[in-house]
């Protein structure tokens, strides 16, 4: 993110007034949004077109199914969550889809219908789909999004949104192809992913060249995606954490398995080349500072969320004062509960009575 | 409302007209693509990714077509692609 500040500081109104201030941030906020849309400048921090490329280069070779490890197994978690909401969806958006890592595992008990979305074209074509479910695919971008307002009944996406420039626009994006009572439910990378990687890179890049790029993305903490999804005007929201680390022989195969994944740096500011003194300065530091038995570890943190789209049926907070019993009292709270069963029980028994009369009548 | 919207719709698809022409070249040689048939079920729940209105096919080029913004977005095997750089404007004909 360091980047993306740094540039949206640069204007500076010290001395202007209300009004002048007024314009100037009209101006600015209207350019930025024309440039933005163009998808050509420093106010944004990913270069999309990169992503593209990269996930395109992955369908070219013969082995990509060895680098997919990780996405299979998030993919799968995140199908295990779909298959856990007990209702029946019509429209499922896989949003990011890859090779449908998945959507594949979705059954038809839960799911009618299965829509497949990617950017990248070829990587599209080499998706699995379900055995069960329909399915179609669709080339989509996911800053914008092609779906009608209240049309999809779930919106799954997983570890693609890390990628997306304007996240706050896709969120309310994917809010209002929702339906009322509709679940967004997703994983993206979270920010302690590759931290050991970031490390490494800094202190060697800092050691033999004087100086630091930004060679790991920057990626979304928690609060921050509680507060985006919020904004987005969900509801309920749930969000946990869930981090894997991965063990590698080295740095080298680490960096050439996220290239296989099509993880590779594609911020606006990166570097295009990498020295190999570098490299081998951050192996060295690498395995000096985290290594173990086994080899050099790569976290990666990954945040799921799942969020609703607000409808009058789902659960609320209780009205203010509606409460019976006192804070005060909680520390006998053993007293309070027997009191009120005892009476519910007299109650009970004095009921049927009660009951009687009117059904008599 | 609608002018601002349409211009900046055309100059984003504009900006990228080289890669446009390649992916239209791409449409045009291969045959076996219209062997696979668009499916217009998903017209139900589609729409422009940019003016957000609904879309129309036009079943001879094959492509999805946006009226309101006149752009035309190309489906390749049977797949819709509603990507905003890879759509193709349409030459200035009604309505604006």
């Amino acid at each position: 993110m360091m980047s993306f500040i740094t540039h949206l500081t640069i204007p500076k109104f010290g001395g202007i007034g209300n009004a002048t201030r007024c314009l100037a941030c009209a101006f600015l906020s209207t350019t930025s949004v024309t440039k933005a849309r163009t998808g050509e400048t420093i106010m944004n921090v990913f270069d999309r077109r990169a992503k593209r490329l990269h996930r395109d280069r992955t369908t070219a070779m013969s082995d990509y199914k060895v680098y997919e490890y990780l996405k299979e197994e998030f993919g799968y978690r995140l199908s295990d969550r779909v298959l856990d909401i007990k209702r029946e969806f019509n429209h499922l958006v896989d949003l990011g889809c890859g090779r449908g890592y998945v959507s594949k595992h979705l059954l038809k008990d839960s799911v009618k219908q299965i829509y497949q979305c990617e950017f990248s074209e070829k990587m599209l074509i080499q998706s699995e789909v379900s055995s069960e479910v329909p399915t179609q695919r669709i080339v989509v971008d996911e800053e914008h999004l092609p779906f009608k307002d209240n049309s999809l009944d779930i919106v799954v996406s997983s570890l693609s949104l890390h990628w997306v420039n304007d996240l706050p626009g896709c969120f309310k994006q994917v809010h209002n192809a929702l339906k009322q009572d509709g679940v967004f439910l997703g994983c993206l990378f979270g920010g302690d992913t590759l931290y050991e990687l970031r490390v490494a890179l800094q202190l060697a890049e800092q050691e033999i060249e004087g100086g630091l790029s930004a060679h790991v993305s920057p990626f979304t903490s928690v609060q921050d995606l509680g507060n985006l999804l919020n904004r987005a005007g969900f509801t309920m929201l749930t969000i946990d954490i869930d981090e894997m680390v991965v063990t590698y022989p080295s740095i080298r195969e680490l960096m050439y398995d996220l290239k296989g994944m099509a993880e590779s740096n594609c911020a606006w500011s990166r570097k295009t080349h990498l020295k190999r003194k570098v490299i081998e300065a951050a192996d060295v530091i690498y395995k000096d500072m985290y290594s173990n038995d086994q080899g050099v570890p790569a976290t990666f943190q990954v945040i799921y969320f799942i969020g609703w789209k607000p409808h009058p049926s789902q659960q609320k907070p209780a009205q203010r004062g509606s409460g019976q019993i006192s804070f005060k009292d909680l520390g006998n709270l053993d007293e309070i509960t027997k009191k009120i069963d005892l009476e519910s029980m007299k109650t009970d028994d004095s009921d049927p009575n009660n009951d009687k009369g009117p059904g008599k009548s | 409302m609608a002018l601002p919207l349409t211009r900046i719709c055309r100059a984003i698809i504009q900006t990228t007209r080289r890669s446009t022409q390649l992916s239209s070249l791409y449409c045009t040689q291969s045959s076996e693509d219209r062997k696979k048939q668009f499916d217009k079920s998903l017209l139900e729940i589609l729409v422009c990714p940019l003016c957000k209105e609904p879309l129309r096919y036009d079943e001879q080029k094959n492509e999805l077509i946006s009226d309101k913004i006149g752009v035309a977005y190309p489906i390749v095997n049977g797949i819709p692609n509603l990507v905003p750089q890879d759509a193709r404007v349409l030459k200035e004909s009604t309505g604006s």
